[in-house]
């Protein structure tokens, strides 16, 4: 099949994509990488009547760190992540999940802002965002606001972003460069949607007590999910192999995942385990 | 029918105009417009990678972009690599190594070795690998493909 026709509209400055899509509301798409708009329109999930482009915007392409956070460009390409030293020296992590996405070339399209406003469940920035306490800037003709990641993703391809707003900006505060972070993700091959993924974050002091754990998991709902279970089985402690199973059993007791065409439940809760206690043990380093 | 636009795409080196209707993707416009038919279609939904071009000197997914995307932009195609007559050196490890069989997908494992090759003249098997799972084979198997890299990583030092 081949996408439905539109009317496509490419402005150059911001002010006027909020206004177009202000005027145009619910009838128009905003297009970023179009990684995953143009298949969704090729296979008519989508028909939008107008595309919107907004990579003429050059503003939504930078990487800024200020002295509290770090401000990703919505139009910031997975690759650019992936190669950024700016971001390396900061939260080298962002470059090793940038790899999990996809392929190369799609990752030389797909952006930041696109999967975070487009909230795929097997998407990996949403985690991300959501684990390092992060937030989403949106602009529309009423003005800006930020969103906390925890108020952002509601289900299913769902955010709170309203239908006139624009995604431009993810942040994440300077202060999750303090924790160590790990990754780890079940995918079929090499560039496939991630089955689970978990992303651990761990914050040890000077006298080796853990400070504060975080785990993120991926694949396990609609949204990515932090697990609310008592974090004083592991947190004020100096971390075990006991205490990290301990930890990762409250988790996966709190866990209702779906059965689908890649794994069924019982999958998901095996491979949410296993990738708990590597992410857990390598973070804390035991 | 929407509307139709003026575009102009560097293609090959030789500016081409056209006008399309937004809903052309790149690689229709490619092979039906420009006769450029070296970029094959597949899957059409960025899965397979056989329709991979480059677009300003990354490599892209002709049917993930829509032609009109491209207005301005610098895109090659696989034709442009033998446009001196003959073979390649990554054409030619191709030949030599048996690493195409029905050759529907080579046009995009050709476009990502040569994208490879220009970054990175001795790119590791790892990067190699990285690259070629770019593209879908459902014939050869890789290990052929995979031979016929390290032949051209070989070539090009000669180079």
């Amino acid at each position: 099949m081949k996408p439905a026709p539109f009317e496509y509209l490419a402005p150059n400055k911001l002010s006027e994509a909020v206004s177009l899509l202000s005027e145009l509301g619910e009838e128009a798409s905003i297009m970023a990488g179009g990684q995953s708009l143009v298949p969704a329109m090729t296979v008519r999930l989508a028909s939008p009547d107008t595309i919107i482009d907004v990579n003429n915007i050059k503003e939504l392409k930078n990487i800024n760190i200020d002295d509290q956070n770090i401000r990703i460009g919505a139009l910031v390409t997975h690759s650019d992540v992936e190669s950024s030293e700016q971001l390396r020296s900061v939260l080298p992590i962002l470059s090793t999940i940038a790899k999990h996405i996809a392929h190369p070339t799609i990752r030389n399209r797909g952006t930041f802002g696109g999967s975070l406003a487009h909230a795929d469940p097997a998407a990996e920035w949403p985690c991300v965002l959501l684990g390092m306490n992060g937030s989403i800037k949106a602009n529309s003709v009423r003005g800006e606001r930020t969103i906390k990641a925890k108020d952002f993703f509601q289900s299913l391809f769902s955010t709170t972003l309203e239908t006139d707003e624009i995604l431009t900006e993810a942040i994440i505060p300077l202060s999750a460069t303090r924790s160590s972070w790990v990754f780890q993700e079940v995918s079929k091959q090499v560039g496939a949607f991630g089955i689970v993924f978990v992303l651990v974050g761990v914050l040890k002091n000077q006298s080796g007590l853990v400070e504060d754990v975080c785990a993120v998991l991926g694949g396990c709902g609609d949204v990515p999910l932090i697990p609310s279970v008592n974090q004083t089985i592991i947190v004020g402690k100096i971390p075990t192999i006991n205490l990290v199973e301990q930890y990762t059993a409250e988790i996966i007791r709190s866990l209702d995942p779906p059965s689908d065409i890649n794994a069924t439940k019982g999958n998901r809760i095996q491979m949410a385990r296993t990738l708990l206690m590597r992410a857990l043990t390598e973070a804390l380093s035991l | 029918m929407s509307k139709m636009h003026e575009i102009t795409i560097n293609l090959n080196g030789v500016d081409r105009n056209l006008e399309v209707e937004p809903r052309r993707l790149l690689c229709d416009v490619l092979r039906e417009d420009f006769g450029l038919t070296g970029t094959h279609v597949s899957c059409e939904i960025g899965v397979c990678g056989v329709c991979t071009v480059l677009m300003n000197g990354k490599t892209c997914r002709s049917c993930l972009t829509f032609a009109i995307q491209a207005d301005g932009a610098e895109v090659k195609t696989v034709e442009y690599m033998n446009q001196a007559k003959g073979l390649n050196y990554i054409q030619k490890a191709f030949h030599e190594n048996h690493a195409l069989q029905c050759g529907y997908c080579t046009p995009g494992f050709l476009i990502v070795l040569d994208n490879l090759f220009t970054n990175n003249k001795n790119p590791s098997d790892d990067q190699i690998n990285e690259a070629l799972s770019d593209v879908l084979c459902r014939c050869t198997g890789y290990k052929n493909i995979f031979k016929a890299a390290c032949d051209a990583r070989e070539a090009l030092k000669q180079m």
